[in-house]
Formats: C-alpha cells, structure tokens, sequence
C-alpha cells in the first residue's frame, strides 16, 4: 500500500483557464463540483489520455448523483482512453474543491462505485486501486495532492493514512 | 446499487416457458455431475434458444426484470457448458485449451454472481469458489498484458460516446437483458505489452508448454492432473491449503530450463532455482467432503 501527499502549484483558476481548452469546456468547468484529469496530471498538467475506467465512473457519478456537477478536462468529442490490461483499478485524477466536498464524501462516492462494479465478487477487498486526489480551495494557491495505491479495502483509511503521512513529513 | 434478481421471481403462470427453462437448468446441473457432457452440448443452443424466447416475450410485456433474468439464466446455460468443455478438456490431457474455458467459466460466473440475490443463490457463490481452487492449480503465474489508446468508444446499447451525457448506461449493470459495455471502435495503437501477475484477461498465458501426454503427471499440469483424476467428476465439494515443501533439485532433473521455476517465482527455472540443491515449492493439499 503506497500514500502521498504533497502539493501542486495550480490552483482551479489555472486548471479552467488551460489555453489548450474551448471556451464551452473552460465554461462548464468552472461550474464543475469535481473534475475528472486525465493519467498525467499532476505532473505535466496537461491535456492527455484518460484512464479506462474514466467515462464508467464520470456516469456513475451522473447517473447516482444527479446533484454534483461533474465533468471531464477535456473538450467533447476529444476524449482519448488509455486501457491498460491489467486487473488494477485506475481511476483518473479527481478534482474537487474542499469548499464544495470533503475527502471522506468523494471516498465515500469512490467506495459505493467500486462496490457496485464488484458486487457479488469475493475478492473484492483484495483488488488494487490506483487513485489520485486533488483537492482545491478558492482562493488558495496550491492544490493538495492524495496518492493513493492498494487494496480497495484500504480506500476508507486514506483521511488517516494523509493525516499520519503528514505528521511524519512534519516531524 | 445494482438490482439483485432471483430467477425464483418468475411468475410460471405469465410466463409459462419458465418452468420448462427451470426443468433444462436442472437437467443440466445433472448431466454436469454425472459426466454427460454430450447432452449438455447438444441441447446447448436449444436452451438459449427458449432464454431468448422468454426475453422476446418479457419485453414485449414490458418487464425489464424477466428480460434481465431471462438474459442471467442464459449464462447460467453458459456457466455449465463452459465447465463441462473445461472438464472435457482435461480429461484429454489438453491443458491449454481447458484454461481457456475456465477462464470462461469465471467470466460467466462473476456475471451471475453481481446480478443474482445471493441469499437464494447460494450454489453460485460455491461454483465460483471451487472454479478459482482449481485456477490456483495451473502453472500460469505471468501474463501478457497490452495497453491500448482508444480513440473511438462507443456505449453497446445506444451507440453514443460514453462521455455523452444522454448515455446512461453503466458497464457491466443489464438493461433490457443486455449487458452494457464499451466497444472500441478505433484503435490509435497498441504503445506497449507488459508481463504482468493480475491481468484483466488471463487468458494471454505467457509460457506454452510442450509435454507428453502419455505422461501428464510429469508435465507442468501434474497439480490439474492429479485434481481432475482423484476427483472424478465436476463440482465436488473441496477445500485447497496452500502449504510449502522442501524438495531435492534432483526432483526436476528432467524439467527443461526454459519451463517457469517449479518455486512458482513466475520466471524461468535457467534463472531462478536452477543451481540450487533443495527447491521451496507450492505444496497444495486438496481435501474433499465426504459427501
């Protein structure tokens, strides 16, 4: 089980205003509650390919609930998917403003979507998930990053396992 | 969450075609245990024929859950004649092959397994436990795993973009007793494989054996060998401990290099336990109920 944290030098403003975005897309994106990134992020923050399992959880999100405004960094029609064929769940990068939503509610909607895909399977707890966290505030600028990798089973443990990670770096 | 369906839901009096459907999935939960792959096969299509019915006939009432039960008993159908061809398969000595229909089998199986009320559907949750015992007797420790940049994806049922807002079709869940998934319909290009432990298909072994027949038990297959033949038939009640054994290298005087380590490593015996003089291997002790 890998977690980190850090942060980003960006703050919202920078990710809606991207040059390499249409006017419609910065539009609806600064209407966006949470935004899905694509793989790469937050490292180049750039436009770029999108996890497999993007548009699945992007609906899920619509469809469960309907009252957050979500929406992907990228133009429509422009959507480009990276599947990479192995049993690990990647989920894009998700940006959301702490204003809007807590860590533990987007855990929450990540923990229900991942439950409904595996529903019936056993070994659920035992697959391993890749997720990303960006978690902005207006106003601020610097994003704080969550990292996490390991058993789905552990995804409920990433508030405490930031808050230890972060007590460690501070000592 | 997904609806969990039970195929006792069916109302016998609506839908009369049910209880001869029920009476077939019977029949072939028996012809699985006494071995008689045949009759399975030739009534295969059949039974899916009369599930197909029974999905024109819900849908024509309106009833998105019959259409969706009608599709789960089609697996079901499915389930069964996998394991048979498994069974089949390894009875010849034909290990590859079988792989792949277990490989099915576990695919069928996890469909049944998210749809179906698992309270009444008891046997389904043991079918997929046995199913996965037996995985663990194959030597397939590595596989080979693509990664793939999709440009074109388009939803199954409403063939829009699964980024479009009107699809509301989640992967995996049934509507009208379909299974929504993503097709691709443009490839920009395969950028690299990887050989990896947990793929999402395991059907893309990495090794291809070459063995005797005339002598399974010498041959990388010799655990599956050894299950299938104290076993007798399909679905017997086990359970499998997964232990460790010292054994002499001697012991794999004959094993070529290039076969995976017998310490189960993933990689090649040339370069893993090859020059050692005692090997730790994968010691599987399988116990049946007495039943």
């Amino acid at each position: 089980m890998i977690i980190e944290t850090g942060d980003l030098e960006i703050n919202f403003q920078t990710i809606i205003d991207h040059n390499d975005l249409s006017s419609d897309t910065k539009n609806k994106l600064s209407k966006s509650k949470i935004i899905l990134l694509p793989a790469s992020f937050s490292t180049y923050q750039i436009r770029g390919d999108f996890p497999s399992e993007t548009p699945n959880f992007l609906k899920y999100i619509r469809i469960k609930h309907p009252e957050v405004d979500v929406n992907i960094f990228e133009n429509s029609g422009e959507e480009r998917i990276q599947a990479l064929h192995h049993a690990d769940i990647i989920l894009p990068p998700i940006f959301f403003l702490i204003q809007d939503y807590s860590v533990e509610i987007i855990i929450g909607i990540i923990s229900a979507y991942l439950y409904d895909k595996f529903k019936g399977a056993p070994d659920l707890g035992k697959k391993d998930v890749k997720l990303e966290l960006l978690q902005g505030s207006i106003g601020s600028f610097k994003i704080k990053l969550i990292r996490y990798e390991g058993p789905i089973s552990g995804i409920n443990k990433i508030e405490k396992l930031r808050n230890s990670a972060e007590e460690k770096k501070k000592q | 969450m997904t609806r969990s369906y039970s195929i006792l839901e069916i109302d016998p009096k609506k839908y009369p075609l049910f209880l001869n459907i029920k009476n077939d999935l019977i029949s072939f939960d028996s012809y699985l245990i006494q071995k008689k792959f045949d009759k399975i096969f030739s009534n295969y299509d059949r039974c899916k024929g009369k599930c197909e019915n029974l999905k024109r006939v819900a849908i024509r009432k309106n009833d998105e859950d019959c259409a969706n039960i009608s599709f789960l008993l089609k697996i079901n159908f499915a389930l069964i004649q996998s394991i048979a061809k498994f069974w089949e398969l390894c009875e010849i000595y034909e290990y590859h092959d079988s792989w792949v229909y277990l490989q099915d089998a576990l695919d069928q199986n996890r469909i049944l397994l998210k749809h179906l009320d698992l309270e009444k559907h008891e046997s389904m949750v043991k079918s997929y436990e046995y199913l996965s015992l037996i995985e663990k007797l194959f030597p397939f420790h590595v596989f080979v795993s693509s990664a793939m940049d999709q440009l074109e994806v388009k939803c199954s049922l409403c063939n829009k973009s699964p980024f479009d807002p009107e699809c509301n079709h989640i992967p995996g869940n049934l509507y009208w007793g379909k299974v929504a998934s993503n097709i691709v319909e443009k490839i920009g290009g395969f950028n690299h494989i990887a050989l990896v432990p947990n793929p999402a298909d395991k059907r893309l072994v990495l090794h291809k054996f070459e063995y005797d027949k005339n002598h399974p038990e010498d041959s990388p297959f010799r655990n599956v060998h050894a299950f299938i033949k104290h076993s007798g038939r399909p679905l017997t009640s086990l359970k499998i401990e997964n232990t460790t054994r010292e054994v002499l290298r001697s012991d794999f005087a004959h094993e070529p290099e290039s076969w995976p380590c017998p310490c189960g490593s993933g990689i090649s015996f040339k370069d893993c336990c090859y020059d050692k003089e005692t090997i730790i291997i994968p010691h599987i002790n399988i116990f049946y109920d007495n039943d």
